[in-house]
């Protein structure tokens, strides 16, 4: 197991290595730069300004300079804000994660009953009715279902603030439009699993051998019918709790992915790839994650690894 | 290594139950809503975007100039209802020579800084050397360029900051001595680029280079405004409370505003319609026509000091040719355009310069006379649109610029029998195309920095970094330059007119409608009124029943 963990971060350091690579000349390379702007500076005050923040050197040397930087862990200024990138991800990113907790919740809390009640009784109005819903939920954007939530509980029923990120009540509604959108696809994954394991010979056995059916479900199945849901997790881990530029523009939440966004908009190379850098070590960590999670429940991967 | 699927479960519900409630115990306070508003004098503000700097020497935007003109005071200040009058700020009383190139300005006695200092002509002199240090990154530096030998100090020709023409005599007293007669510098000195900075505070914070911006944080902003800085939490608002050092605070019945920075202007309309704010930035253009109808107490439209045009590249065929761009300036229903696409009241442009300057006539050459646009493109070599070159209309990636764009092409291939293809370009790509003339016609806008209309006119003369349509005209550089220098009132609108005649028979630019301001105000915001340039003293505005 720690040979199979280590050989995966190493693996990961190469991968964000490739990353900041490509971002870094990527974002150099797209046209404008961090001070155009519709009425424009004078040109030597925008040469002061690109001499100040070291983009007048080869790219070479600001690239040199950038990985020295970060490997003490300096982001570097942000070229819009008052804030280092530093500040600006560490007062961005626990909103995003509390954001994406909350949601991770509700989605496992309502896709996971769903989708076993669903497969359970699979073909009857239990399973058609949610998995319709589900098919609409997976359907229905955030950009229409937050405006749609915003409108009826806020402005229509007045049961919590249309926007803001100031109380607890605050953390329902982006909460529900992010979790809504995953709870439907994680149902319908869930269904899926476990339909898969109910057909499989050895549940066959356990009811032939008079195992109370709820045992079957929860203490033979479940485990096997879940590794399809903690597979997509991994992946979905990742993007629930980077931040979503919709819901947070939505809800005005000062969240991470709204920051993502815009700084590729105003070309703030710097803030770019530090959203970027802390994605992807989200990413990874997630799969990471993922993947021991499936060796402990799964144990056919474990005579593979070794 | 043996473990069960139900200890993995129950590690990760305890994982998240600790979260919740680490999550639940970092919760602040709520905020105001608009009656509490209205109970404690505390405004709510819709402001648009996050505030980039607070630095009134560095900042630049829209939403920026509503915090700062909050936080600190220049010498005028704008009036409560006309922005052609100047109303005394910092300065109780001033007076100029005879032809308006030298200002004597008299500082209150009882001016001061948030910190308790006394507001000094020094501070002016430091904040003006601060802007005019050649390296300091000022956007705005070009507007002090009116004081004598400030360009030449700022561009380094002039070493000593002594030669420039500003001067404090005493600690009340400030002169300055201008490049030529300036019967409009009260104007000028309204914006934010004339504003002072605390000396103290910059110097304690890294001095006039330090670019990390720590002094305008809350705990270190030191202004003379009528409200001080109390909370600046980035994308959710800004908060300033009522100054207690501020000399005209008798009067001011507002305690507190908080200014939202929303982006989404639906996000911003339920904030309103759900009672957490009492003006916002703008509306959302759909919405418009049915609350003008339904909600006509709570929907605004003020005329808006502000242009919206397309840019020509004169450096291209067919646009090189005045014919071809007269007739197409001439073929825009511009009030049907205002009428069924914009929706928002906006004027017809029929000139450059928009309506509201006192001393400056209004033109309006550009109306709609298809037949005569016609008649000129066929003496281009184009009768009926025929041979006509394939062009491209630009614009920033935008559903109402697009709409715009659909709707006067259609104008065009109806009235000339001609065809454009519409571009549209991700809003920095599109800068720069527009900046290298990598384009036919690209979608602008101007929006006026005070009230002169030079403020407009300057930036089409030659080699201007605003020009960017490769036109140039040596007449209008000129009477631009005259106009600068003007020893009265009279010579400097009469140069400006010439000048705009010139624009508007060359035509590098087709004018295409004047802005309104389109928001929503509670009715409860009082003595909130229309302004041309959208400044409202915060000092006489209040909130009642």
């Amino acid at each position: 197991m720690l040979k199979f963990i280590l050989k995966r971060v190493a693996q990961s350091i190469v991968a964000l290595f490739v990353i900041i690579t490509i971002t870094f000349f990527m974002v150099r390379f797209a046209p404008g730069d961090p001070f155009s702007a519709e009425r424009k500076m004078p040109e030597h005050i925008k040469q002061n300004l690109m001499e100040h923040y070291g983009l007048n050197d080869p790219l070479a040397v600001q690239y040199v300079n950038y990985l020295g930087n970060l490997v003490q862990g300096d982001l570097g200024p942000s070229f819009t804000e008052t804030r280092s990138v530093n500040q600006i991800l560490a007062a961005s990113f626990p909103v995003s994660l509390e954001l994406g907790s909350w949601a991770l919740l509700i989605a496992l809390g309502i896709g996971l009953p769903v989708g076993i009640t669903a497969s359970v009784f699979k073909n009857s109005m239990v399973d058609y009715i949610p998995m319709s819903m589900a098919m609409i939920g997976i359907c229905l954007p955030t950009f229409v279902l937050g405006p749609i939530l915003a409108l009826v509980f806020g402005v229509w029923l007045g049961w919590f603030n249309v926007s803001g990120w100031f109380m607890p009540a605050d953390r329902v509604l982006p909460a529900l439009t992010i979790g809504l959108a995953y709870a439907a696809v994680i149902a319908r994954i869930t269904r899926g699993g476990m339909l898969e394991v109910l057909s499989q010979d050895f549940v066959r056995t356990a009811k032939a051998k008079g195992v109370p059916f709820p045992r079957i479900v929860f203490f033979h199945t479940l485990k096997g019918g879940l590794l399809p849901v903690i597979s997509f997790l991994g992946p979905a881990l990742a993007g629930i709790i980077s931040g979503s530029f919709v819901v947070e523009t939505v809800f005005q939440i000062p969240g991470m992915g709204r920051q993502f966004v815009q700084s590729a908009f105003n070309r703030d190379y710097t803030l770019v790839l530090g959203t970027v850098i802390l994605f992807a070590v989200l990413i990874t960590l997630a799969n990471l994650l993922v993947d021991i999670i499936q060796v402990i429940i799964n144990p056919r991967l474990r005579f593979e690894d070794s | 290594m043996k473990v069960t699927q139900q200890a993995v479960f129950r590690t990760l519900l305890f994982g998240f139950c600790a979260l919740a409630v680490a999550m639940l115990s970092g919760c602040g306070k709520g905020v105001p809503n608009v009656d509490e508003g209205v109970e404690q004098g505390i405004l709510l503000f819709g402001n648009g975007t996050e505030p980039k700097t607070l630095d009134p020497q560095r900042a630049t935007g829209v939403p920026e100039n509503h915090i700062i003109s909050a936080l600190i005071e220049g010498l005028i200040n704008y009036h409560q209802t006309d922005d052609n009058l100047p109303e005394p700020g910092v300065a109780e009383r001033w007076e100029a020579n005879e032809d308006s190139s030298v200002w004597t300005f008299y500082l209150r006695d009882d001016a001061y800084w948030s910190n308790g200092d006394p507001v000094t002509a020094h501070d002016f002199v430091y904040s003006y050397k601060r802007m005019l240090t050649p390296g300091f990154p000022g956007e705005y530096s070009q507007m002090l360029y009116q004081l004598k030998n400030a360009r030449e100090y700022k561009e380094e020709k002039v070493g000593d900051f002594g030669e420039v023409g500003i001067k404090a005599l005493d600690d009340k007293t400030l002169v300055a001595e201008l490049i030529g007669p300036t019967p409009y510098f009260l104007n000028m000195l309204k914006h934010y680029s004339w504003f002072p900075v605390h000396p103290g505070t910059i110097e304690a914070h890294g001095g006039i280079f330090d670019m990390s911006g720590t002094w305008t944080l809350p705990g270190n902003f030191v202004g003379n405004g009528p409200f001080v800085l109390s909370e600046w939490r980035p994308n959710q608002y800004v908060r300033v409370t009522k100054s207690p050092t501020y000399w005209d605070r008798d009067i001011m019945k507002l305690n507190e505003i908080i200014f939202y920075p929303v982006e989404d202007d639906n996000t911003e309309n339920r904030m309103f319609f759900s009672g957490h704010m009492h003006i916002t930035g703008t509306v959302p253009t759909n919405d418009v026509p049915v609350l003008r109808r339904e909600k006509p107490e709570l929907i605004h439209l003020d005329n808006y000091l502000g242009t919206y045009f397309y840019r020509l590249n004169v450096t291209k065929a067919p646009l090189d040719n005045p014919l071809v761009r007269k007739a197409l300036a001439l073929s825009i229903d511009r009030q049907a355009l205002v009428d069924k696409v914009t929706l928002g009241d906006q004027k017809p442009a029929l000139a450059y310069v928009p309506p509201g300057f006192r001393g400056y006539e209004a033109q309006a050459p550009l109306g709609y006379d298809p037949e005569r646009a016609r008649r000129l493109l066929a003496e281009a070599g184009y009768p009926n649109g025929e041979g006509f070159p394939e062009m491209y209309l630009l614009f920033n990636t935008s559903e109402g610029h697009r709409k715009i764009a659909e709707a006067i092409v259609n104008m065009w291939n109806k009235n000339l029998g001609i065809n454009l293809q519409l571009e549209n370009k991700e809003w920095k790509v599109y800068l720069d195309a527009q900046t290298h003339l990598d384009y036919d016609i690209s979608r602008s806008a101007w929006i006026g920095d005070y009230m002169d209309p030079i403020t407009f006119l300057e930036m089409f003369t030659s080699g201007n970094g605003n020009n960017d349509t490769g036109w140039s005209n040596a007449k209008y550089d000129e009477l631009i330059d005259g106009a600068f220098r003007a020893p009265s009132e009279e010579l400097h609108f009469q140069y400006l007119q010439e000048a705009e005649e010139i624009l508007l028979e060359e035509l590098p630019i087709v004018p295409v409608y004047w802005y309104t301001r389109i928001y929503l105000k509670d009715p409860r915001l009082r003595n909130w009124n229309p302004k041309l340039l959208d400044n409202h003293p915060y000092k006489y505005v209040y909130l009642s029943e």
